[in-house]
C-alpha cells in the first residue's frame, strides 16, 4: 500500500511533464537566451560578450526615445483616460430596470472583446474610410469635411483610444457590475429612510463600495504600462503615422525580426522586461496591501 | 419593510437618459459590423449604393462568398484555422488539466518549486527574438505546431483551474485512490467531469484565442498554404494587399467578376472571420459572463 502511494506521488510528476516541457521551450530557454543582450549574437560560433554596448546605443538613440514617449502616451490614454469609462458604463447599466434591455446591452457590448485585432482593424479601417466610411458620413451631416483619420498623425492616437474603448468598454465593466450587485440592499434601504436622494446614495454608498474594485483594477493595469497593446498598434499603424504610434513592442519586432539585429532587439526586450517586472511586483504588493488581492 | 414607492420623475428621467446613451453605445458597436455584412451581401451591381452607415444589403447576392469559397488559398487558410483551433484547444485543456491536478495534490514532490516556476512564467516575458531563435533551433519553423503549441498553458487559466480543482472534496479522490485508480484515471474519470463548467469556459477562451491568433503564425510560418485565416485577413484587409488573395486569378472565373468590388470582398473575409466567434458567443455568455456575475454576488 505504501509503495503504491509512493509510486503515485512520482507519477504526479509525469502529469506535470507536458506543461513543464512547454514552459521550457516557450519560456525558460528563451528567457535564459536573453543573455545575448550583452553579446554580439552570431549564428555560428561563439557570441562575444560586449557588456552594455547595446544598451548604450539604445538609450542614446533618438528613435528609442520617441518609442518610449509613444508607449507612455498611448498607455496613459488606454489606462488612465479610459479608466473611468467602464465604471460609468456599469453605473448607468445598473439603473436599467428592464432585464431584456440589460441583456441586449451586455451581449452587444461584450462581443468586440472576442474579435481579433486583425478583424477590429479591418472594421475600423472601413468605418474611418475618408471616401465612404461611416464616421465621415456622420460628420458630413454637420458639414464637417471628410478626414483620413488612419493616416493623420494628430488623430491616430485617438483612433487607438476609441477602438480600445469600442472593444473593452462593455467587457471591462463586468467586474464593476459584479461589485455593484454585491452591495447590500439594506444600505440603500436605510438611506431611503433617511430621505437620501439618488445622487447622495451614489456618492455616499455606491462609489465607496466600488472603491476597492477600482483600486485593484487600476493598480493591476499599471503593472502592464509598458505593453500599450501590441496587437492593436501593429494592425492599426501605417507608414504615415508610425512615428507617433511606434511602441516598444512594435519596435522590438521591427529591429529584431525584420532588421535581424537580434542582440539589440533583445536588449530592448530586456529593458522592457526589467521595468515591467518592477511595475508588476509593485502593482502586486500595492494591490495586496490596499485590497488584500494580488496577482497570485 | 420599505414599500415600493413610485420612482420620482427626476429618477425616471435619468434612467431613460442612461438607457438611451447605452443603446447609442450598442449602435456604435453594431453599425460598423452590420455595414460590412450589408456590403458583403449586396448585389455587386448596387454595391456603390452601400454607404458607410448602411446596415441593410442593397439587393442580395452571395457572389463574394462564392468567390472566397472558390479561392484555394482562402479555403485552405480557413481549414488551417479550424485545425489549429480544434487541436490547440484540446491540447490546452488536457495539458492544463493535468498540470492543475498535479499542482493541487499536496503530495506532489517539489510542489513549492513548481509554483515559483509558474509565477516566473507569469511575470517574466521572454524576448520575442529569443523565443523565435529557440523555435527555429527545435525545428518547429514553418510547422503548424509552432503556432498550435504557443500558449499551450496559459498560467492565468492554470491558476483558475487549480482554484476550481481545490474545491473538489478530497474524499472523492481518496476513495478513487483506495480503489487503486491511477492518477490519470482519477483526473479523467473523477475530476474533469466535476469541473465541466470551468473546463467549458477555459475551452471557449482558449478556442477564441487560437482562432484569433495571427502574429505567431506570421513569424513562424513561411508557406502561405499553412497560413491561418487571420493572417490572410491581415494581408488582404489590413495591409490592403489585394494580390494576396486574388492573385490566383480565380476571381475572374466569375461572370460578375468585372463588377466585383474589393471593398465588398474584403468585408466578406472579415465576416467569415467573425462568424465562428458569433457561433460560440452564446456559450461564452452562458458560461463566463454569468459565472462572473454569480461569483460576484456570492462574495
Amino acid at each position: 500500500m505504501h509503495a503504491m502511494a509512493k509510486k503515485n506521488e512520482w507519477t504526479l510528476l509525469l502529469l506535470l511533464m507536458p506543461a513543464l516541457l512547454y514552459f521550457l521551450i516557450y519560456h525558460f530557454i528563451p528567457i535564459s537566451g536573453m543573455v545575448m543582450a550583452f553579446q554580439d549574437y552570431r549564428i555560428f560560433g561563439k557570441s562575444p560578450f560586449v557588456g552594455l554596448k547595446h544598451f548604450r546605443i539604445l538609450f542614446s538613440s533618438p528613435a528609442f526615445l520617441q518609442v518610449m514617449r509613444n508607449t507612455l502616451i498611448i498607455s496613459f490614454m488606454k489606462i488612465v483616460l479610459f479608466f473611468p469609462l467602464p465604471i460609468i458604463f456599469a453605473l448607468m447599466l445598473n439603473e436599467v430596470r428592464s432585464s431584456i434591455l440589460r441583456k441586449f446591452i451586455q451581449s452587444t457590448t461584450y462581443l468586440p472583446h472576442f474579435l481579433s485585432w486583425v478583424v477590429i482593424a479591418g472594421i475600423w479601417i472601413a468605418f474611418l474610410s475618408p471616401t465612404n466610411g461611416g464616421l465621415n458620413q456622420l460628420l458630413g451631416l454637420f458639414n464637417i469635411p471628410p478626414r483620413d483619420f488612419m493616416t493623420d498623425k494628430g488623430a491616430i492616437r485617438w483612433v487607438l483610444f476609441a477602438s480600445e474603448t469600442w472593444r473593452s468598454l462593455g467587457w471591462d465593466s463586468i467586474i464593476y457590475l459584479a461589485a455593484l450587485a454585491s452591495i447590500s440592499p439594506s444600505l440603500y434601504e436605510s438611506a431611503d429612510l433617511d430621505g437620501a436622494g439618488s445622487f447622495q446614495k451614489m456618492w455616499y454608498i455606491t462609489l465607496p463600495e466600488l472603491l476597492p474594485t477600482m483600486v485593484t483594477v487600476f493598480i493591476l493595469n499599471m503593472g502592464f504600462f509598458l505593453n500599450a497593446g501590441f496587437d492593436q498598434v501593429f494592425n492599426m499603424m501605417n507608414d504615415s503615422v508610425i512615428s507617433v504610434v511606434d511602441i516598444l513592442d512594435t519596435y522590438v519586432y521591427r529591429i529584431g525580426l525584420l532588421n535581424m539585429q537580434y542582440s539589440f532587439s533583445t536588449a530592448a526586450s530586456l529593458f522592457k522586461g526589467v521595468i515591467g517586472l518592477v511595475l508588476i511586483l509593485a502593482a502586486h504588493q500595492g494591490s495586496k496591501r490596499i485590497t488584500g488581492k494580488g496577482l497570485w | 419593510m420599505v414599500s415600493k414607492v413610485k420612482a420620482p420623475a427626476a429618477e425616471l428621467f435619468w434612467r431613460g437618459l442612461f438607457t438611451i446613451l447605452l443603446l447609442f453605445v450598442c449602435v456604435l458597436v453594431l453599425v460598423p459590423m452590420l455595414n460590412l455584412l450589408a456590403l458583403s451581401l449586396s448585389d455587386p451591381a448596387r454595391v456603390s449604393e452601400v454607404r458607410g452607415l448602411t446596415v441593410f444589403p442593397k439587393g442580395f447576392s452571395l457572389v463574394n462568398y462564392r468567390v472566397l469559397a472558390a479561392n484555394p488559398l482562402f479555403v485552405r487558410s480557413f481549414l488551417n484555422s479550424v485545425f489549429i483551433t480544434v487541436v490547440g484547444t484540446a491540447l490546452n485543456l488536457l495539458v492544463t488539466s493535468m498540470a492543475a491536478f498535479a499542482l493541487t495534490r499536496p503530495k506532489l514532490p517539489f510542489r513549492r518549486f513548481f509554483m515559483v516556476l509558474i509565477i516566473i512564467v507569469m511575470i517574466l516575458e521572454p524576448a520575442l527574438v529569443t523565443e523565435y531563435l529557440v523555435i527555429k533551433r527545435v525545428g518547429l519553423m514553418n510547422s503548424l505546431w509552432a503556432v498550435i503549441l504557443y500558449k499551450t498553458v496559459n498560467v492565468y487559466y492554470l491558476i483558475i483551474l487549480m482554484r476550481y480543482f481545490e474545491e473538489i472534496p478530497p474524499s472523492l479522490i481518496d476513495a478513487a485512490q483506495v480503489d487503486g485508480a491511477r492518477n490519470m484515471t482519477i483526473l479523467t474519470k473523477v475530476i474533469m467531469p466535476l469541473a465541466k463548467p470551468a473546463l467549458a469556459t477555459l475551452g471557449l477562451f482558449y478556442g477564441v484565442f487560437h482562432w484569433n491568433e495571427y502574429f505567431r503564425a506570421s513569424i513562424y510560418l513561411t508557406d502561405p498554404m499553412k497560413y491561418p485565416l487571420q493572417l490572410i485577413l491581415r494581408q488582404f484587409v489590413v495591409l490592403d494587399d489585394t494580390a494576396s488573395l486574388i492573385g490566383s486569378g480565380t476571381l475572374f472565373s466569375y461572370d460578375e467578376a468585372a463588377r466585383l468590388s474589393y471593398d465588398a470582398l474584403q468585408a466578406s473575409t472579415i465576416i467569415v472571420a467573425i462568424l465562428p466567434v458569433l457561433i460560440v458567443y452564446p456559450l461564452i455568455l452562458k458560461y463566463y459572463a454569468r459565472g462572473v456575475m454569480e461569483g460576484g454576488v456570492k462574495e
